[in-house]
C-alpha cells in the first residue's frame, strides 16, 4: 500500500491546522486510506497520552508568592486612578488571547474518544452505578438540560453498568457506559448543535467503532472497542427507545 | 499601576510557565529560578508588551530565550547532535504501522512521557507546545522565533523520536520477557 502524503499534512490535520478545504480533502482520502488511517490514529494516540504532559509538575506555593512580591517590590508609580481602567481594557485582549489559545483544536469526535477512554482508565467511572434503566435515567434528572430514554437491555447481550454526567464542547452530557463481554461502550447523549456536529467522515480515526445519529432535540453518539457491529447494535436499541 | 497591571496579566500563566519550565531543565530547583527569571526580565520589558500581541507568546519566549541561554540549556543545546536536519518531513511510508499502534497500546502514559523527557530540547520544546500547551504552529513559531515551516518539521521529527523511541522500549521489553521465560 503506497500513500503519498506526507507526514507534515496528516500533522496538520491532526493538529487543526488545515484549513476547511484542505481538511475536507484530507478526511475523503482518509477514508480509503489504510496507510493514512493508521497514521492518524497513532498521532491521535500520542496526543492523548501527552496531553497528561500539561499538568505534570505542579508550582510550588512559595514560587507564587516570591514572584507576587518581587512584582510588588519596585517601586510602583502613582497614578492610580488611571488603573482600574487600563486593566479592564488589558483583560479583555487576554481573555480573548487566551480563549483563543486555548479553544481546543479537536473535533468533537476526539472529545468523544477522551471521555470513553477516562471511564476506561479510571477504576470508579460512575457517577451512578446501577444496571436498572430506572435508577439510571432519573438519576440525570436535573443535571442535565435535557431527557432521554434507556432501552431495556436485559436479554440483548449488553448490560448497562451506570452513567456520570460530563462536558461535551463544555456542555452537559449524558455518559452511558454499557458492557458486553469484556467490552465497555460509552453512549453520549447530548443536546444537537453542541460543536460542530460530525460530518461525513464519523469517528473512524479516534480507534474506536463509532456512530452517530441525531434525534430531534440531541444527538447520539456510541463509541468502544467492541465490533463493529456490536456497535451498531445497541446504536439501534438507544436510536429505537429514543424514536 | 503598571505593576498590578502586570500581575494581573501574567499571572494567571503561572502554573503553566512552571510546568513548561521544569519541562525544559528537568529539574525543580532550575524551573524555579527560570520562571523568577522570566517574571523579571518581562516585568522589566513590559514598556515594551505590545498590547494586542500575543501575551502567552511572549511569555513562553522569554523562558525560552532564558533557558537556553542559561548553563543548563547551552549544556542541552551542546549534548545535541547539531547535524540534525530539519527537512525530512516528507518522506512518503509505504507501510502501513497497524503493528506499531498495537506496540504503542500496550505503553503507558508514563513511558510516553519519559520519552518525551528524553528528547533532544529543540524537538521537546515544540512538541510541548503542541501537544501541552495546545498552540497553534503559529503561536509555536512566534516562541520559538522560527518559520511555521520548520515548526511543521520540528514536530515531525520529534513526534518520530517519540515514537522510535518507544518501539524500541517495546521490543527490547520483549526480548527480556522472552530471556525470562527461557
Ligand atoms: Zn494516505
Amino acid at each position: 500500500m503506497q500513500c503519498e502524503m506526507t507526514e507534515t499534512a496528516r500533522a496538520a490535520y491532526v493538529d487543526g491546522e488545515s484549513s476547511g478545504p484542505d481538511a475536507a480533502a484530507f478526511e475523503l482520502h482518509l477514508a480509503t486510506c489504510p496507510v493514512c488511517a493508521a497514521q492518524v490514529a497513532l498521532l491521535l494516540r500520542m496526543k492523548r497520552e501527552m496531553r497528561a504532559a500539561r499538568g505534570r509538575y505542579a508550582a510550588p506555593a512559595a514560587l507564587r508568592s516570591t514572584i507576587r512580591r518581587q512584582i510588588a517590590a519596585d517601586t510602583g508609580k502613582p497614578a492610580r486612578w488611571l488603573w482600574p481602567v487600563l486593566a479592564t481594557a488589558c483583560l479583555v485582549v487576554l481573555a480573548a488571547v487566551l480563549t483563543v489559545g486555548f479553544e481546543p483544536r479537536q473535533g468533537v469526535w476526539n472529545e468523544v474518544a477522551d471521555l470513553h477512554a477516562s471511564a476506561l482508565a479510571s477504576t470508579n467511572p460512575y457517577d451512578v452505578v446501577s444496571s436498572d434503566r430506572h435508577t439510571v435515567k432519573p438519576w440525570f434528572q436535573g443535571k442535565i438540560p435535557f431527557s432521554f430514554n434507556i432501552p431495556e437491555l436485559g436479554g440483548t447481550g449488553y448490560a448497562l453498568l451506570g452513567g456520570r454526567m460530563v462536558y461535551l464542547k463544555q456542555e452537559p452530557a449524558a455518559q452511558l457506559i454499557v458492557g458486553m463481554g469484556q467490552h465497555r461502550i460509552s453512549v453520549l447523549i447530548v443536546r444537537a448543535g453542541v460543536g460542530a456536529d460530525p460530518a461525513m467522515f464519523g469517528g473512524g480515526h479516534t480507534g474506536f467503532h463509532t456512530e452517530s445519529w441525531r434525534e430531534g432535540e440531541l444527538r447520539f453518539y456510541v463509541v468502544g472497542d467492541a465490533e463493529e457491529d456490536a456497535i451498531r447494535r445497541l446504536a439501534e436499541l438507544i436510536r429505537k427507545a429514543n424514536s | 499601576m503598571e505593576r498590578e497591571q502586570f500581575e494581573q496579566l501574567t499571572m494567571p500563566l503561572f502554573d503553566q510557565l512552571y510546568n513548561f519550565a521544569h519541562w525544559l531543565s528537568q529539574n525543580r530547583a532550575d524551573a524555579e529560578d527560570l520562571v523568577q527569571e522570566t517574571y523579571a526580565k518581562a516585568l522589566k520589558g513590559w514598556k515594551s508588551f505590545e498590547e494586542g500581541t500575543n501575551l502567552r507568546a511572549w511569555m513562553y519566549r522569554i523562558l525560552r530565550n532564558t533557558f537556553l541561554t542559561s548553563k543548563s540549556g547551552l549544556k542541552a543545546l551542546a549534548t545535541m547532535q547539531l547535524d540534525e536536519e530539519e527537512v525530512g518531513a516528507t518522506g512518503v511510508l509505504t507501510h502501513g504501522s497497524t503493528p506499531e499502534l498495537l506496540l504503542l497500546q500496550q505503553e503507558s502514559h508514563d513511558a510516553m512521557l519519559e520519552a518525551l523527557a528524553g528528547l533532544p530540547v529543540i524537538y521537546r520544546e515544540v512538541v510541548l507546545l503542541c501537544e501541552a500547551e495546545e498552540m497553534s504552529y503559529r503561536e509555536i513559531a512566534q516562541v520559538v522565533a522560527i518559520p511555521v515551516g520548520t515548526v511543521m518539521s520540528r514536530l515531525a521529527r520529534g513526534r518520530r523520536m517519540l515514537r522510535e523511541a518507544l518501539t524500541a522500549r517495546v521490543s527490547s521489553g520483549a526480548t527480556e520477557a522472552r530471556h525470562d521465560a527461557v
